[in-house]
Formats: C-alpha cells, sequence, structure tokens
C-alpha cells in the first residue's frame, strides 16, 4: 500500500520534475553556447578580460582565452547527447559556473574596476553580475541533479 | 558509473582542446603572448600621438614639480588614495568638473594624466578631451595608480 502511494506520489512529481531538467537543460546550453560563441570571435577582448581579474599568470591567458569558449560551446552541445556525456557536461558546467561565481566575487572584494568578460557586455562588473551568476549555478546545480535521478 | 562521467569529461576536454588548437592554427592572425603584452591603451595612445611616461619620469616630475598632475578615475576612487598634489578631473564628469579646473591651466601648462593601471584608458581618452579644449600639453603615465604603488 505505502509502496503504491510513494509510487503515486512519483508519479504526480514526475512530469513537473521533467519539465524543469528540460528547462534547465535549455537555458543552460543557450547561454553556454552564446557566451562561448562570442568569445571564440573575440579572443584578444576575452584574453583582455581574463587578464582584468589578475588571477593567472600572464603566459596562461592567451591559450586559456583559446580553451575556455571551445570547452563552453562542446558542454553546451554535448547537453543534448546521450546521458553519459550529458552527465560529464554537467559536472563540467557546474565546475565553471562556480570558478566563475568565485572569480567574481573575488574580483568585486577587491575593488576591481573591470567587466565581467561572460557575455560581451562592455559595462563594469557589480554583485549584482555575483547574484546572477549564482542563480545560473542554481540552474546548473539542479539540471545535474534532475539528469542523475534521471526523471 | 562514475568511470563514464569521467570519461565524458576527459573526452569533451580534449574535443575542446583539439578544437582551440585548430582555431588558433588556422586563424590567419593569431591571438599570441606576444601581442598579449601590448597593452591596447598603449597601442591607441601610439595612434594618437600621446606621449607615454614611466614611473621614473612621473616621479621626476613630481618632485622637480615641473608638470600638472590630473587624476581622471572617478571622485570615489581619487578620495581612496591618488598621486600626491594630483587633481582630480574625472573623465565621466568632464564637463561639469573642467571649467573649475580650467582657470588654472595655460594652454602650455604640462601635463601628466593618469588613471587606474595600464587597461584603463580615461587617461588617455582625458588628454584627447583636453586637448579639443586647446590644452595640448599632456603626457600619459600609462602605469597609473598600479605603477606608483
Amino acid at each position: 500500500m505505502k509502496s503504491k502511494m510513494e509510487d503515486r506520489r512519483w508519479k504526480i512529481g514526475d512530469g513537473r520534475w521533467v519539465v524543469c531538467g528540460w528547462l534547465a537543460r535549455v537555458a543552460v546550453s543557450l547561454l553556454f553556447l552564446y557566451a562561448g560563441w562570442i568569445k571564440v570571435v573575440d579572443v584578444e577582448g576575452f584574453a583582455r578580460s581574463i587578464d582584468g581579474y589578475r588571477m593567472l599568470p600572464e603566459n596562461w591567458i592567451p591559450p586559456l582565452a583559446y580553451f575556455l569558449p571551445w570547452l563552453e560551446v562542446w558542454c553546451a552541445v554535448a547537453l543534448w547527447i546521450t546521458p553519459p556525456f550529458r552527465t560529464a557536461s554537467w559536472w563540467l558546467l557546474v565546475g565553471m559556473m562556480l570558478v566563475f561565481t568565485i572569480a567574481k566575487g573575488v574580483a568585486m572584494s577587491r575593488g576591481l574596476d573591470i567587466s565581467c568578460g561572460c557575455t560581451g557586455s562592455e559595462d563594469p562588473m557589480s554583485w549584482l553580475d555575483v547574484l546572477i551568476n549564482l542563480i545560473w549555478l542554481g540552474v546548473s546545480l539542479t539540471g545535474l541533479i534532475l539528469d542523475k535521478r534521471r526523471f | 558509473m562514475l568511470k563514464t562521467n569521467l570519461f565524458g569529461m576527459v573526452l569533451l576536454l580534449g574535443v575542446s582542446a583539439l578544437t582551440a588548437w585548430m582555431s588558433y592554427s588556422l586563424s590567419k592572425e593569431p591571438f599570441t603572448l606576444e601581442q598579449f603584452r601590448v597593452s591596447p591603451v598603449k597601442a591607441a595612445a601610439g595612434e594618437a600621438e600621446v606621449e607615454i611616461i614611466g614611473s621614473v619620469e612621473a616621479r621626476r616630475f613630481l618632485e622637480l614639480g615641473s608638470h600638472l598632475f590630473l587624476d581622471a578615475r572617478s571622485q570615489q576612487e581619487y578620495d581612496q588614495g591618488h598621486i600626491p598634489m594630483a587633481m582630480s578631473l574625472p573623465l565621466r564628469e568632464f564637463e561639469s568638473t573642467f571649467p573649475q579646473i580650467a582657470p588654472m591651466l595655460d594652454s602650455d601648462t604640462p601635463l601628466v594624466v593618469y588613471c587606474s593601471g595600464t587597461l584603463c584608458d580615461d587617461g588617455l581618452h582625458l588628454i584627447l578631451r583636453l586637448r579639443e579644449a586647446g590644452f595640448e600639453g599632456g603626457v600619459l603615465y600609462l602605469d597609473g595608480m598600479e605603477g606608483w604603488e
């Protein structure tokens, strides 16, 4: 009896979770596809943005400026491939989002007057950007968890 | 499951590295470390024929009292710390602040203009605005507050 009730409860939730999972996947893949591509076409601008954070040695910056945008693009694409790649992609995206959020938080706390370098905007970064990143981190984590549970 | 995920991650990292390498190799003008080392502000100053000075010269000018130092950063940043004797002329408030400073300047007063550092172009733009207003004697202290500290 209990098992049947539990079964029913999961079934009620199923549809909602599936929709949530899909929405998270669509939103995160579109975000990273866009953010990755605008950096792919402006490697120099992205390199200058990374340098603005003053966290990495100079000679790391050009290779990273080539590599990171493509990682974003491929992870966004891999979200739509079969589960092993999808889950791996979610882990990488959550990792990237976490690193970006920490980097922004550290830059803000150091009082750096820089643009974020995330989606091509030249506007100075603010704590609002950190908050937005945290929200995206939450969305990515939701996507990862829902994907692992395979609703 | 963990192994499969790790394999997926390694594959994604590998594909990204390969694509990045191809993007670099196939690019007509690949972006290199040497290019990166050239400050874009320095390049723009060169094009606008604005003279750039280093920290040694800036300190000498200050000791001699031969130049008037202008800080192009915001008033808030200026209040947090600035080069001794420098006057605040925020680029973003040029229209409102410049009339207060203009009476102290002659068209040939030697000026040293600076902002926060090598990636900041406010100092360069301030020199160009001053030129438009008839004050030609501005040199750019490119390292700005970063170099001074």
